[in-house]
């Protein structure tokens, strides 16, 4: 009966964010790496991903500026299948909607948005040992990066669900538990995402590039038992750098930036295996080029299901965030 | 607890996903789309949404003002480069570190209602009508490109213009064209010693932007564009500030002179032009070399000494300042009519022009 009702509003969940909301996501180099699991698990998940920026920053110097409003929401889908003591792969889908408000000083708003399938990862995993997982992945671009505004205008690069280029992402992962409190975990992880060039930008035979951009996130994580049951608890440090993005061979204008963030989250098992969870992420530092609009929080929630020989209550990093813009 | 917190979660993201969803056709939205899609009068495909969107970089409609010498002004140096424009005794200064970060400034200046539109991409600074149509209006920034270059839009009809092309190019006003006022670029040291009364534009300006900061990171010194244009001439650096006339098919561009100041006398459609360049001002104006209405023809030779108001005389006695108003000699009172033409980076002319000359180039 449990099983039921969560399997039938998972897919309200999905049927309501296709219609409505968005999913996915062009920074979904930013949220690769389930966890370490055993041979033979395979992992699932589908998480909805909200990014709300409005803090127009100058440097680090926040301004009084209530103007302009970026959202992000995403539906992502995760799965990851260890197939040998050596050898595990993850997948990454996602579906994204991308929305930028104006409250103009005239007294006017403007909306525009675009939405549709966003890019996939396809991260290759080597594991050393338990703890230790190199990975390389490619990010492939399935989702559009051309679509215009209902004038038929172009829209920017950053507005697209995807990016029109193909991304390396060399990835470590480093996961580790304690003997004294086998429930208290630490998982580090450090991501670069190697940018390649949107070829097509606006249609022309112009290129647009991302940044280059490096992630590390670190996080603990620990079991309570509250109210009879045992949740997962989660709290980390996500530091991310990015290099300005190209237009061609220039340098574009308020692009990159240094941000740190804390992020926290908890999950509560449903069912063998399958545990719902709920994240989110608020920036502590940001240090921008020029001037840009920065997050000022982003929220997750989803489901896990962890399919495997031993049946735990596994959960996702719950640090993970998935729209870094 | 399992099921009523999952519940709370649908509901939130619900509620979320709802709040973000914005009817497009509710109250207060606007909307430049108020003219079929394809009336443009430019290639649409060549149009770009820059990314702010439309007045995600507010114009300023309240200007505020002081003195050169004033604190508030403490931030600019001497080399800023300033747009200058005067009306009998008034005479206004807008700095470009200001015009970098809201391009379009809609003023009155005496009985001139006037925009001056600035493209940081283009480095082009033009004043404009405010008075469309005989409605008086103001304009604002689109975010909208087109080859690379400020597309205004104006409040009154909400149809788009495009900066360079000198039109209204999709829209109500489709094809009308804004009424032309001079802006002298100059360097505020320049303003400072010859124009100390000089209302200069504030940073007041009614939003928070660190005016300290250039807003477009390497722009100003490398050779590439952040936007598509068709056309690119080599002959010059990209961003090689310029000034350009137009007069009728005839372009033609002018440059600083390497060394001290020069005058040039030319002829463009048969119209006798005179071109003054101070790169120590940064000073480089375009003028008829004549008298207006009666259409003497005037030879002009620079006022010898540099620091002076005056910056030519002509034959007939007359002295001129860089406003092209005389300030004395028989025709005192008198000004001298400016061709179309405005300052510019070299690049932004030839996807505007099909043949554009450099002066002295054979």
């Amino acid at each position: 009966m449990l099983k039921t009702y969560f399997i039938l509003t998972l897919f309200n969940c999905f049927y309501f964010a296709l219609g409505q909301c968005c999913s996915g996501g062009v920074p979904l180099s930013s949220s690769v790496g389930l966890p370490i699991e055993e041979m033979g698990t395979l992992q699932l998940n589908f998480q909805y991903n909200w990014n709300h920026l409005a803090r127009l920053k100058s440097g680090d110097k926040l301004l009084n500026d209530q103007l302009r409003q970026r959202d992000t929401h995403a539906l992502l889908f995760a799965s990851g299948y260890r197939f040998s003591q050596r050898f595990s792969l993850d997948f990454f889908g996602s579906i994204v909607r991308q929305e930028r408000q104006i409250l103009t000083h005239t007294g006017n708003r403007t909306f525009v948005f675009t939405q549709g399938l966003g890019d996939v990862v396809l991260l290759p995993k080597y594991h050393f040992n338990k703890t230790l997982v190199l990975g390389l992945g490619i990010k492939l671009p399935s989702g559009r990066s051309n679509f215009n505004d209902p004038n038929n205008i172009a829209l920017p690069a950053d507005l697209q669900p995807g990016s029109g280029a193909i991304d390396w992402i060399p990835y470590i992962h480093y996961q580790v538990s304690f003997n004294r409190r086998p429930s208290l975990e630490f998982s580090t992880k450090l991501t670069f995402r190697a940018t390649g060039k949107n070829n097509r930008y606006f249609n022309t035979n112009n290129t647009y590039q991302f940044g280059n951009e490096l992630q590390w996130q670190g996080n603990f994580s620990d079991q309570f038992i509250i109210y009879k049951s045992l949740i997962d608890t989660s709290l980390g440090l996500r530091f991310r750098t990015a290099a300005r993005d190209f237009f061609n061979e220039q340098a574009f204008p308020g692009s990159g930036g240094h941000f740190v963030f804390v992020s926290g989250g908890f999950s509560l098992p449903l069912g063998r295996g399958i545990s719902w969870q709920i994240s989110t992420s608020l920036p502590v530092y940001s240090f921008v080029n020029e001037t840009q609009l920065t997050p000022n929080l982003t929220f997750g929630f989803g489901l896990f299901w962890r399919i495997g020989k031993k049946q735990t209550f596994s959960t996702l990093p719950l640090t993970s965030n998935l729209n870094d813009i | 607890m399992k099921r009523s917190l999952f519940l709370s979660l649908l509901l939130l993201c619900i509620h979320s996903c709802k709040k973000s969803e914005i009817d497009p056709t509710s109250e207060g939205l606007l909307d430049l789309s108020a003219t079929p899609v394809n009336d443009w009068l430019i290639p649409q495909a060549k149009v770009f949404d820059g990314g702010p969107g439309i007045d995600g970089i507010p114009s300023v409609d309240q200007p505020k003002f002081h003195n050169p010498g004033h604190n508030t002004h403490a931030y600019l140096s001497d080399d800023t480069r300033v747009l200058v424009y005067q009306n009998n005794n008034i005479v206004k200064a807008y700095p470009h570190p200001i015009l970098d970060w809201h391009e379009i400034v809609n003023d009155q200046i005496g009985e001139d209602s006037i925009a001056l539109t600035y493209c940081p991409l283009t480095g082009t600074g033009i004043g404009w009508g405010r008075i469309v149509n005989g409605t008086l209006t103001t304009f604002g920034v689109s975010g909208l490109l087109y080859e690379s270059n400020l597309m205004p839009y104006d409040r009154s009809t909400n149809s788009t213009w495009s900066q360079m092309f000198n039109k209204c190019v999709n829209g109500a006003l489709r094809n009308s064209a804004p009424e032309f006022f001079n802006f002298v670029e100059i360097n505020f040291g320049t303003l400072k010693d010859l124009y100390p009364e000089a209302e200069v534009m504030t940073t007041d300006t009614g939003f928070d932007r660190d005016y300290t900061r250039y807003p477009y990171g390497n722009y100003l010194t490398s050779d590439h564009t952040l936007f598509p244009v068709t056309n690119i001439d080599d002959r010059l650096p990209s961003k090689e500030i310029i000034r350009v006339v137009i007069e009728e098919d005839e372009v033609i561009a002018y440059q600083y002179p390497d060394t001290g100041r020069q005058l040039i006398l030319d002829t463009l459609q048969g119209k006798r032009i005179a071109v003054v360049g101070d790169p120590d001002k940064a000073l480089l104006q375009s003028y008829y070399a004549a008298l207006p209405r009666i259409d003497t023809p005037l030879n002009f030779t620079l006022e010898e000494n540099p620091n002076s108001v005056v910056l030519f005389r002509d034959q007939l006695g007359n002295s001129w300042d860089m406003f092209g108003h005389a300030v004395s000699g028989p025709n005192k009172g008198a000004q001298l009519e400016i061709p179309y033409s405005y300052m510019a980076f070299w690049f932004s002319l030839h996807s505007f022009f099909s043949e554009v000359k450099i002066y002295g180039e054979e």
